[in-house]
């Protein structure tokens, strides 16, 4: 074996450091899931198979036990990532690097629909502007669906982002603007409930996060 | 424990041609590019890198740890303006192969504080974005098709000097984590029998996700096509890392064992997986609205062919496409 330099040795520790600090974050552990999460609807679908499984398999686990042991596993596992992370977290978050690739990790079957409405002077009647999908309604569509803004709004969770609110605020500005005989402008997500194929259909539509803006207000 | 080490140290010692590292550089900057042209070109700059007191979405100022970058710069939309600016000429910079590591490395700090500032418009293919490109800050990825090579050596595509091969393999190695992270992480009970395999067929139906009204797809044998896709999918990337070993028994092949000859006797096995992945993220593109995300993973994938294998390839594709044995190279 070729006698290796002392700047090729130093390279290897660099390179066996950063593994290191990268493989920690790759750790595929959960995120801490609270007690309000657990007891959303979307969570308590998730929970459904494997309390049948747990039945099939004569086990004794309920629902009350498996929720109180989801919550407590996850914040233990969150808690353990999270110590594990601190050494190196100062330096990840500089360069914004990370390991977590939980991409489609898990799919939904309420999925929202960002829609957008306008109310035109002297009219009650709501006029749908933009509905995802729909032909009918294509306002500024490009703009509100790009991902980094589909960001903002499009999650499973039941409540809104942080920054759902400001986006809804935003978008109005931009109707008002758009549309001069607006007077009020509504943002809310249409939330559906799917049924897979061969199942009973499912008629749910629900309505979520709606947000009304009135011109006198608009900035 | 010494000889570890120096088989340690060995892997990630040798040299080869940039050229492999210079497509991806060129691939993944334009894709970069792209994302910051698309969002001026949305009129979205104020929006996604101004705080919410100057008509942006961020509530940075708010915060208890107001991001780095709105420390230093007043809290004003053309803040905001200068640094989707500096981005977008930094990824220009990159992708052109000019002052590679230093754009590489602003760019990465740069793009970190956007993310900081609007988190929720930050997405995993951001993130794999700049972990590509930490790399390149420590790698000579501009020394081939690059206006750096051009400057040093008189020509675009290099004098042939070789550059240290441990950023591809270390390229090659992340692709490989994504992939079998994402793969092992996807837990939501459609992935699984119990949940019918219906995770494709869901990802279709969410309004938001979608490219086209996929309605029809509940139709038989579409719906069933889907759940084959969902279990290659699961399948593909929980075993991607299998693309590492089938490397490393083609690159070991003295050592013997069955590995080894059923590596021989199938020198293409490995891209059936990275076959897999190229076919994936062009269905992605093709029914899915997730911006950059496919392109910049297949941007990534020339990091797969050794450098000294790109004229075996380009000859493998003329024989596919005219039907007739290519000529040999000259040696």
């Amino acid at each position: 074996m070729t006698p290796r330099s002392r700047w090729e040795h130093a390279r290897a520790g660099v390179i066996a450091l950063v593994l290191l600090a990268h493989g920690i974050y790759a750790l595929p552990l959960p995120p801490g899931v609270s007690e309000r999460r657990v007891a959303e609807a979307p969570f308590q679908r998730d929970l459904d198979p494997w309390l049948h499984l747990f039945a099939l398999l004569h086990l004794p686990v309920d629902r009350p036990a498996l929720q109180t042991f989801v919550v407590r596993s996850s914040s233990a596992l969150h808690t353990l990532h999270t110590t594990l992370k601190a050494p190196f977290a100062p330096a990840m978050d500089l360069v914004g690097a990370n390991q977590a690739w939980a991409l489609f990790a898990a799919t939904t079957v309420t999925p929202d629909r960002l829609e957008v409405a306008i109310r035109r002077g002297g009219s009650r009647k709501w006029e749908v502007v933009l509905r995802r999908l729909d032909p009918c309604c294509t306002w500024r569509e490009p703009m509100l669906e790009y991902r980094r803004i589909r960001g903002v709004w499009d999650g499973m969770r039941e409540a809104p982002r942080a920054g759902y609110k400001g986006l809804t605020k935003w978008i109005a500005a931009r109707a008002f603007d758009d549309f001069p005989d607006a007077t009020e402008v509504r943002v809310r997500l249409v939330r559906r409930t799917l049924s897979l194929p061969g199942d009973p259909p499912i008629d749910d539509v629900s309505f979520k996060h709606e947000r009304v803006h009135h011109r006198s207000a608009a900035p | 424990m010494r000889s570890w080490w120096d088989r340690w140290v060995g892997l990630w010692a040798g040299v080869e041609s940039p050229r492999s590292l210079g497509l991806v550089r060129l691939f993944l900057g334009s894709c970069i590019l792209f994302d910051f042209l698309q969002i001026a070109w949305l009129d979205l700059v104020v929006a996604l890198f101004a705080p919410n007191a100057v008509g942006g979405l961020s509530d940075a100022l708010t915060r208890t740890h107001v991001p780095f970058y709105y420390r230093v710069a007043p809290a004003t939309a053309a803040s905001g303006i200068a640094l989707h600016a500096a981005l977008t000429a930094l990824a220009a910079c990159f992708t052109a192969g000019l002052f590679t590591r230093t754009s590489a490395l602003l760019l990465v700090l740069g793009w970190a504080q956007f993310a900081v500032i609007l988190p929720a418009a930050d997405r995993g293919i951001d993130t794999l974005c700049r972990d590509v490109l930490l790399l390149y800050v420590f790698a000579g990825g501009g020394r081939w098709l690059a206006v750096d090579a051009k400057w040093s050596t008189g020509s675009w595509w290099g004098d042939g000097t070789p550059v240290p091969a441990w950023p591809r393999r270390l390229l090659m190695l992340q692709i490989v984590a994504m992939y079998f992270l994402a793969g092992v992480q996807k837990v939501g009970i459609h992935w699984w029998p119990f949940g019918r395999f219906a995770a494709l067929y869901l990802v279709l139906q969410d309004p938001a996700i979608a490219r086209y009204d996929f309605a029809w797809v509940a139709r038989t044998p579409f719906f069933q096509l889907t759940q084959l896709g969902s279990i290659v999918t699961l399948l593909f990337q929980d075993t991607y890392p299998v693309v590492l070993l089938l490397r490393w028994w083609k690159a070991t092949p003295e050592r013997g064992g069955r590995g080894r000859a059923l590596v021989a006797r199938f020198p293409w096995l490995e891209y059936v997986w990275i076959g897999l992945g190229l076919v994936f993220h062009v269905l992605l593109a093709l029914t899915t609205e997730l911006g950059i995300f496919p392109w910049a993973m297949l941007a990534l994938y020339p990091a797969w062919l050794h450098p000294d294998d790109w004229a075996g390839f380009a000859r493998w594709v003329r024989e596919r496409v005219t039907g007739r044995p290519a000529p040999a190279p000259h040696s």
